[in-house]
């Protein structure tokens, strides 16, 4: 433990999930607050207590899982190509259609657990397999990457939002490194050992096209996507000496 | 005459608000005063797959009545009318999309926003108004 910490690679890989755990956790304090919404306020406390420690809870497995998976052959390769999706989607700007398809909030208890739990479940999906590629197999950093990721389940990460308003760069560079990782991850597939043992530049080379690969499409793809959306949520008009009242539009 | 005032609820936010009624006052002809807050949209991809448009809409206004509450007290404890308006959205793009779309003389706007940390890292809001708007802007501090 006490050499790892003083090797560099060391500090890279933790600042690497960091980075990783901060750009994909954003939604979740989101959904968790926005489920609970519809419950009578006596149970919304309850509420919001079960879903992000079932939320805790199953992140925990899923990430011990992502472990086990991510030993067997092929499905490191899997992984990177999944990785890379994350990372071109990182990079995309939202599609601002407000579709109608989304779950009713509930007004039960167990109802709205049960939408943060598989909203957790879909949304760590992400998480955890960059946090597992840039751990590559190290146990420590894997925890590390976990208990990071966790406060992030309950606190919502608003400044994450306003600091890429502010620099949008920092999300074509979460996207590059999301890349990267899953280039490295790639690097580390045992089908393509025998390769990469022979041709040794093939271990910066394969992460940094991978990251420029994603830097492209999601350059490419993005430019069809660039109309802002600004929407009218109320408005209303106040006369001087008369009760205040509010219109909703 | 239209003046536009974007509010988060923020101090300097709320030294706009009195700073655009001392202006208004000294005016023959009053203009109306708007206030505008703008919520950055909560919805992305998971989380409209997950909860419903009406509940992220009620939420993002109930922020927004929030943001909205300390400014509309100054003008109320004024004694003047005014409009208030919610948007959801990129702040900038929708303040000087709106004070155009209300044919606003000008922005009266908070020289930054929030406090804390985002002080610092932030006043992105004004800069970009400032960038993109072709109105005139009064920036207060």
């Amino acid at each position: 433990m006490l050499e790892m910490i003083q090797t560099p690679q060391f500090w890279v890989d933790v600042f690497k999930i960091i980075m990783i755990d901060l750009l994909l956790s954003g939604d979740n304090a989101v959904v968790i607050a926005l489920a609970c919404r519809n419950l009578p306020e006596a149970q919304r406390r309850k509420g919001i207590l079960y879903g992000v420690g079932g939320a805790i809870g199953l992140r925990i497995v899923l990430t011990l899982f992502a472990v086990g998976l991510l030993a067997l052959p092929y499905l490191k390769l899997a992984g990177a190509f999944l990785l890379m999706w994350v990372a071109v989607k990182l990079i995309l700007p939202e599609d601002e259609g407000h579709g109608e398809d989304g779950i009713k909030a509930e007004a039960h208890l167990w109802g709205a657990v049960k939408t943060i739990i598989i909203a957790d479940f879909v949304m760590s999906l992400d998480n955890v397999l960059g946090v597992a590629a840039a751990a590559k197999g190290n146990m420590w950093l894997l925890v590390f990457g976990l208990l990071v990721s966790i406060p992030m389940i309950a606190w919502s990460s608003q400044l994450v939002l306003k600091l890429i308003d502010r620099y949008p760069v920092i999300i074509y560079a979460g996207g590059a490194l999301l890349g990267y990782v899953a280039g490295e991850m790639l690097v580390g597939e045992p089908l393509l050992g025998s390769l990469i043992a022979t041709v040794h530049y093939l271990h910066w080379l394969v992460p940094v096209s991978c990251a420029t690969l994603v830097l492209l499409i999601g350059i490419l793809l993005g430019k069809r996507r660039t109309e802002v959306a600004v929407r009218d949520l109320a408005e209303g008009m106040v006369s001087a000496g008369t009760d205040s009242q509010g219109g909703k539009k | 005459m239209k003046f536009l005032i974007p509010v988060d609820g923020s101090p300097h936010s709320l030294n706009a608000v009195r700073y655009a009624i001392s202006l208004a006052a000294a005016l023959s002809e009053p203009p109306q005063l708007v206030l505008l807050n703008v919520q950055r949209s909560v919805a992305t991809g998971n989380v409209k797959l997950f909860i419903d448009a009406e509940t992220i809409d009620d939420y993002e206004r109930e922020q927004g009545m929030q943001a909205l509450h300390a400014a509309r007290q100054v003008l109320e404890a004024a004694g003047l009318s005014y409009q208030y308006h919610l948007s959801e959205g990129q702040p900038a793009e929708a303040i000087t999309r709106y004070a155009a779309e209300q044919g606003a003389a000008q922005i009266v706007i908070g020289a930054h926003g929030e406090g804390g940390l985002g002080k610092h890292l932030l006043g992105s809001v004004v800069a970009k108004v400032l960038e993109i708007s072709a109105l005139p802007v009064t920036v207060v501090h």
